[in-house]
């Protein structure tokens, strides 16, 4: 597999947004849900995006596969970037160096975390699954068409075929819904599916089983998969079968990005420190916490704060119990940690001025003694 | 059965008592069990996890505790509640008025997942918990006082929180203030129903850990209804296993994570992915969870079990003692345990991979 050139690559791209403020009582306040974020995903790579909802994962995620337009910043589909083909494409019949659009489009897939709303409810598995064969493979026949439907539902369980291909999306499980929208994205014979929360709205028995399925069809057609979950523990095991990275979203920067293992059990930035900590682990800790309250988390507060109007500096220097006072005004770049492995926190330069900066003052609950 | 004698439930201060509670939808004619003849206690001071996966029926089981199914649910069997200096009082048998006068919030509380529908969306916070104060016949200023104390144990801001409409709030605070709203008339008893589902990873954290110091601060005992294995170990003293509409298996959150005796509850160790345990160890749960109208005969989970013999297609199991503190319905629990590895055991059931 040649890792020479990557699938998607996105450099120092943002994406922004007008957020309305409800009833209109505020004026609209620009929120950066992806803020200068750089990644390549390679070809049949899978990473995982980990972070809390409001990070800009989701977002980060539409733009890698052109459904959002960076303000700045490009988003390339192996080497020519996807908005000017798209502008291209508009103008003179898509006429330019590199791919045209409709071909990266077809290219860069997407699975939703409710199966069931982006699935047509009026159509059947049938049509539903042949509308993406009719657009790409128009020379298939309407029996063609039908055993090709009916050997893919077949390949993820949902078999005989025969019992599903007529039915209509209420009629399946959440699991089997799921497994028809990947089904679906696949059919495009796609070079990155984007999953987002895919596995989050199953049950814990199924998603075992629905990341064994899409890791086995990425074998079968070879395709990328960027993975978005608010949960690391899934994020860990789609990675770990698949010697995939982990990237770690807070506020619209990725703060830590790296193979599975590494970030796991290496992790270096205090907020993946954080994640960690969230993540209670059967496997390993055998019982309960007992009495251990909250002022033992690795945080300096709860909350995260407005995203409209992010913290200066290191956007998680209000929350860490490492923060100085140099992370209130800089913001710190991306540092390599090993090889791969990388991270956005001023305690990876041992020369780094951050070193001398005085400690910032404060831990969990001040804010709540003082009002302003 | 054993020869020695196991210890039996009443030693324990009990605080809920579930004797033959059903919950049944009569659904044009077919009547739909979501909770099947459930006998079970809870103890007072605990903090009990209730877990299973959605249609296992524990939400019902939460909402039969507290004589709050919804229509057209019908509830049949007793629960009794022993308040600690009281009479026992029955609570399926008390009427609806009854209940909101002498029963929910001052004693139980009910809190939800979803604290957005909890909420009305024209009030302040502070307008719901006057108007439960209210309703009391509590004072607004001793209550007031009692709602900034509980705002700050949640790590809330009163003069923030209080004034604000609930969708000022994030999701985290709001479930807090729900949480304090809960607590606000010093119950005895608080049931969660999936209270941090909708929550991020920081904030399910951080919620459990500040469960575990109200509870403490405030004497409570928790009922803690959920499909999160890993969270609920957090802070359980006691697991109880859902699966199709009963309790398959009861025990001390030690004795389930490490030597669980029945075989979903096994499964479902294995099934729940976690950041140490090896990739090789987690699998899935082939087949699905029955629906109420057809639950297999003899034991429910015959169908999926890797060890079901003749008999488990015929006799239902009962939840029985195995051990101290443990039951468990399955005929063959040893068997279980030597034949299906967890990961606190070093393993998971390798051999399941033929699909
Ligand atoms: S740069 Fe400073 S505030 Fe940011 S993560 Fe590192 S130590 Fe914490
Ligand atoms: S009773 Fe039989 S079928 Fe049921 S769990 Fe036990 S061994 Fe399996």
């Amino acid at each position: 597999m040649s890792a020479d050139e990557p699938v998607v690559s996105m450099d120092d791209a943002t994406v922004q947004f007008e957020s309305e403020q409800l009833f209109g009582l505020a004026k609209s306040q620009v929120v950066r849900a992806v803020d200068g974020v750089s990644l390549d995903i390679r070809e049949n790579e899978v990473v995982a995006l980990v972070g809390e909802s409001g990070c800009g994962k989701t977002t980060l995620g539409k733009a890698a596969i052109g459904l959002h337009r960076p303000e700045s910043g490009t988003v390339s589909y192996r080497g020519t970037d996807i908005w000017e083909a798209k502008d291209a494409s508009g103008l003179f019949g898509g006429s330019v160096d590199g791919y045209p659009f409709h071909e990266i489009r077809r290219s860069l897939q997407m699975i939703h975390q409710d199966a069931e709303s982006s699935l047509d409810a009026n159509s059947t598995i049938q049509s539903i699954l042949e509308e993406p064969l009719i657009r790409w493979e128009p020379q298939l026949s309407r029996p063609d068409r039908r055993d090709r439907v009916g050997a893919f539902l077949d390949y993820v369980g949902l078999s005989p075929p025969d019992e599903y291909i007529d039915r209509f999306p209420h009629q399946l499980s959440g699991g089997e819904q799921q497994r028809v929208a990947l089904i679906r994205a696949l059919l495009m014979n796609p070079d990155m599916i984007l999953a987002d929360e895919s596995i989050s709205a199953l049950d814990v028995s199924l998603r075992i089983d629905m990341m064994d399925l899409m890791l086995r069809l990425q074998d079968e057609i070879n395709t990328s998969y960027l993975f978005i979950t608010h949960d690391i523990s899934n994020a860990r095991y789609i990675t770990k079968k698949s010697d995939g990275r982990i990237g770690i979203m807070y506020l619209g920067n990725l703060v830590e990005i790296g193979p599975v293992e590494e970030v796991i059990t290496n992790p270096q930035h205090p907020y993946t420190k954080a994640l960690l900590w969230a993540t209670p682990d059967i496997a390993s800790s055998g019982g309960r916490i007992g009495a251990e309250g909250i002022e033992a988390a690795p945080l300096r507060a709860i909350d995260v704060p407005d995203a409209a109007n992010p913290p200066s500096g290191c956007k998680f220097h209000d929350r860490c119990p490492e923060a100085r006072e140099v992370c209130e005004e800089v913001q710190p770049d991306s540092y390599r940690v090993d090889g791969d492995h990388e991270t956005a926190c001023f305690r990876m330069l041992d020369d780094h001025e951050y070193w001398s900066s005085p400690e910032l003052e404060g831990e969990m609950g001040d804010q709540l003694a003082t009002p302003d | 059965m054993q020869t020695t004698e196991p210890p039996r439930q009443s030693d324990k201060d009990v605080i809920f008592e579930a004797r033959d509670v059903s919950v049944s939808f009569d659904m044009e004619g077919d009547e739909s069990r979501v909770l099947d003849s459930v006998d079970f206690d809870v103890y007072r001071g605990e903090t009990l996890g209730v877990v299973g996966e959605s249609g296992s029926g524990k939400s019902m089981f939460a909402s039969a505790l507290l004589n709050a199914v919804v229509e057209p649910g019908q509830v049949t069997g007793d629960v009794t509640y022993y308040p600690e200096d009281r009479d026992p009082v029955t609570v399926t048998d008390l009427t609806e008025s009854e209940l909101k006068e002498e029963i929910r919030w001052k004693e139980m509380a009910f809190v939800v997942q979803s604290a957005q529908s909890a909420f009305n969306p024209t009030m302040t916070i502070r307008q719901h918990y006057i108007e439960t104060l209210e309703a009391h016949g509590v004072g607004r200023q001793e209550g007031l006082e009692r709602a900034r104390e509980l705002c700050r144990d949640l790590y809330l801001n009163p003069e923030q929180v209080l004034p604000s409409y609930p969708h000022e709030l994030s999701g985290g605070m709001k479930q807090r203030a729900l949480l304090a709203l809960g607590v606000i008339l010093d119950p005895e008893v608080v049931v969660l129903d999936e209270p941090t589902a909708a929550l991020d990873l920081l904030m399910q954290r951080a919620i459990v850990s500040l469960l575990a110091d109200i509870k403490e601060k405030y004497d409570l005992t928790l009922v803690f209804v959920t499909h999160d294995l890993n969270l609920i170990s957090l802070i359980a003293d006691r697991l109880a296993v859902m699966y199709a509409f009963e309790f398959i298996e009861v025990a001390p959150t030690e004795r389930i994570l490490n030597d669980a005796a029945h075989p979903y509850t096994r499964a479902l160790l294995n099934a729940v992915p976690t950041i140490s345990a090896p990739i090789s160890t987690m699998t899935g749960i082939p087949g699905s969870t029955p629906n109420p109208k057809d639950v297999p005969a003899g034991c429910s989970y015959n169908p999926r079990c890797p060890i079901a013999k003749e008999e488990c297609r015929i006799d239902d199991p009962q939840l029985d003692p195995i051990h101290e503190e443990h039951s468990a319905a399955c005929f063959y629990p040893d068997e279980a345990r030597s034949e299906i590895g967890i990961p606190a055991t070093g393993g998971g059931d390798d051999e399941e991979g033929g699909r």
